[in-house]
């Protein structure tokens, strides 16, 4: 890929330390994010998503730690900051809405004095300065009565309408790059659409890049440019948004896409994959998918895949493409 | 009416009989609000529904639309508030809790959150023997052949028989919940989103097991989900709702193919299609959010999202029309 990369996570490993061993919960994932570009993670329960999205922003806690790697914002490492320098780049050149608007927005402050503070905590500007963008911001997501809205409780606003007030405070700084975790999960499907339709205005707009973790592959189907399929803590498959979906490669990304019940189509039976996701603390030896595939070799249950290039910019984990060049180490 | 013109009018074949029939069902929760002004929500409101026996019907529709109280009314886990509920032909409403034991294992429910509504201090014997001791399977023996032949039916494998709900996946106890469920041989189970809590890879599993289960003992499914895509999958019958009231009932390849209502065609086209080659980026969104059920909309409850909404909309509540065999409440339906 030939464009500039706003954020280049390189080899990231995350591992958590507990009482029963090593976790690697993020295991030598590599992410390009190309500017104004939407780039999906998508990935089952416990495949490292999340996980590679609090390691980028510095927020994985105790026993969890980044143990390798390298993450590059604009060109700036930001892997071993101070929290005080790292607290100077979070919510303001890159920023995070997570999945649970409820949750995650203070309860007992109004909405509007909650997005203000992150104004006035990475920019110069008086309070009443600041008040004013945070309403054009309102007005930007497609908040109804903004001026009103400032002074409502989050408990006083629908799962959209919050949902809309995370966004909004994500993007008050323009920031160069925003982290999305599942942020349609919670919601009902008309206002997903207009979330989704939201975000992809945003990026268009403001160029901003998002990083979209989604479980959902007819989201990733909707707004990705670019996809990275995650399978135990590993990127299994990396491919342009047409490309993954015209010619999956990698037997995983095969089998979630066959095991979704199609809307054109009537089916007798679903198609399944076996088994369940491994335990990361008793990954198998070779490939970590080996136990549940149907096209296993003997070789895959002895020997890890690397990330072949199975096709310009598409790059699969698996052993059936390794003619192609290598693209990890 | 009798049975049989009923189900003719449905577009349905005539062997298949009425199991549970609702009419006029109205259910209200208290909402606080004064003692001179107390405050309902109008949870679901005047649902006229019909079950036919052996057919999956699906309920579909948003959060808050009144799906899951209408299933948990229609097998009495909450009383109705007002309306009538035949089942197999007998009123089931205000029936006396002795009588209506009998009728309570013909019907059983599997919940949509595998962590919750299995016991933690229960094992897997006792979490699926449990009903066989109620319903009088006092002997030990015969209760544990009965439990591990359940298991092998919906595929735990049999070691697991002491072990603990936190001892497995979500997958895994979705099933457990799914072998209690069956225990005592239903005939109408009612499906409370069983798979909206699991991966995609589990979730076809789970999908596949209940279809086979449906075929091998005649199970009469009503299927509660907000996922349309796997509402096609498994169901009949589709039964949209929106705001506590019934929008569109008809066949899902037909209703799928052609929505009636335009909410129901509103929602199939918000659904997220995992094709890149179908996005559309001029799509025509709902607009505005889900109105309350403490105080609903006038008139159609659908009216205010409603783009094709005009003056009568607001001011009376559309009466079923029959079109195609399928039963729309809509002034104005789409063709």
């Amino acid at each position: 890929m030939g464009e500039t990369m706003i954020l280049d996570i390189k080899n990231l490993q995350s591992h958590f330390f507990t009482a029963k061993g090593e976790v690697p919960a993020v295991d030598g994932v590599s992410i390009q994010v190309p500017q104004g570009k939407i780039i999906g993670i998508v990935g089952e329960s416990g495949c490292g998503k999340s996980m590679t999205a609090m390691s980028v922003m510095g927020l994985l806690r105790y026993p969890g730690r980044v143990v390798g790697g390298s993450i590059a914002l604009a060109g700036r490492d930001i892997t071993h900051l101070t929290p005080k320098e790292l607290s100077l780049v979070r919510g303001n050149e890159i920023s995070m809405i997570f999945q649970e608007p409820m949750t995650s927005l203070n309860p007992v402050y109004p909405v509007g004095k909650q997005v203000r503070e992150a104004i006035l905590l990475h920019q110069k500007l008086s309070k009443t300065e600041a008040k004013e963008r945070v309403i054009d911001i309102f007005r930007a997501v497609g908040i109804p009565e903004p001026e009103k809205r400032y002074y409502s409780y989050p408990h006083q606003l629908s799962g959209g309408l919050r949902q809309r007030v995370m966004i909004g405070m994500a993007m008050v700084c323009h920031p160069k790059v925003m982290i999305a975790d599942e942020p349609t999960t919670a919601l009902d499907v008309t206002i997903e659409a207009q979330i989704l339709q939201l975000m992809k205005k945003l990026c268009k707009e403001q160029g901003t890049s998002i990083i979209l973790i989604t479980h959902n592959m007819g989201v990733v189907a909707e707004v990705c440019d670019y996809v990275y399929v995650m399978y135990a803590g590993k990127v299994m498959e990396q491919a342009e948004t047409f490309a993954l979906f015209d010619h999956p490669s990698h037997p995983y990304t095969q089998g979630l896409l066959k095991s979704i019940p199609k809307l054109d189509e009537k089916a007798e039976r679903l198609y399944t994959i076996e088994g369940v996701v491994p335990n990361l603390l008793h990954l198998p030896k070779g490939c970590s998918f080996c136990t549940r595939c149907d096209q296993a070799q003997e070789r895959c249950f002895v020997q890890k895949p690397c990330l072949y290039e199975a096709a310009d910019g598409h790059g699969v984990r698996c052993f059936q493409y390794e003619s192609g060049g290598q693209l990890d180490e | 009416m009798s049975d049989r013109e009923r189900t003719a009018d449905n577009g349905i074949q005539e062997k298949n009989r009425i199991l549970l029939e609702a009419r006029h069902l109205v259910k209200e929760f208290p909402a606080g609000g004064t003692r001179k002004n107390p405050q309902v929500v109008h949870a679901v409101t005047d649902v006229n529904l019909e079950i036919f026996e052996g057919e999956t019907l699906a309920l579909v529709g948003e959060s808050g639309c009144g799906k899951s109280t209408l299933g948990r009314v229609l097998i009495r886990l909450l009383e109705p508030t007002a309306g009538e509920m035949l089942y197999q032909g007998k009123e089931i409403v205000g029936m006396k809790e002795k009588e209506f034991a009998a009728l309570r294992r013909e019907m059983q429910i599997i919940f949509q959150d595998p962590y919750a509504s299995l016991n933690p201090r229960m094992s897997v014997r006792e979490i699926i023997g449990e009903p066989l001791l109620t319903y009088g399977m006092k002997d030990k023996k015969e209760r544990e052949m009965r439990v591990r032949e359940l298991m092998q039916e919906v595929g735990i494998a049999q070691e697991f028989y002491n072990r603990y709900p936190h001892q497995f996946s979500g997958g895994q106890r979705q099933r457990i919940g799914i072998a209690r469920a069956i225990a005592l041989n239903p005939r109408l189970i009612i499906c409370d989103e069983p798979v909206s809590a699991l991966d995609v890879s589990i979730q076809s599993q789970v999908l596949n097991l209940l279809k086979d289960l449906q075929e091998r003992y005649g199970l009469t499914y009503l299927f509660i989900s907000h996922d349309l895509s796997v509402v096609k999958f498994i169901a009949d019958r589709v039964c949209v709702m929106f705001l506590g009231s019934v929008c569109e009932i008809g066949d899902t390849d037909k209703l799928y193919e052609k929505p009636l209502h335009p909410y129901t065609h509103f929602l199939l086209s918000a659904i997220p299609k995992a094709d890149p080659r179908l996005r559309n980026p001029d799509k025509e969104l709902l607009s505005g959010e889900i109105p309350s059920p403490v105080n609903p909309p006038s008139g159609c409850r659908f009216h205010t999202r409603c783009p094709y909404a005009k003056d009568i909309c607001s001011q009376k509540t559309p009466e079923c029309k029959k079109v195609e065999g399928r039963q729309v409440f809509c002034h104005f339906p789409l063709d």
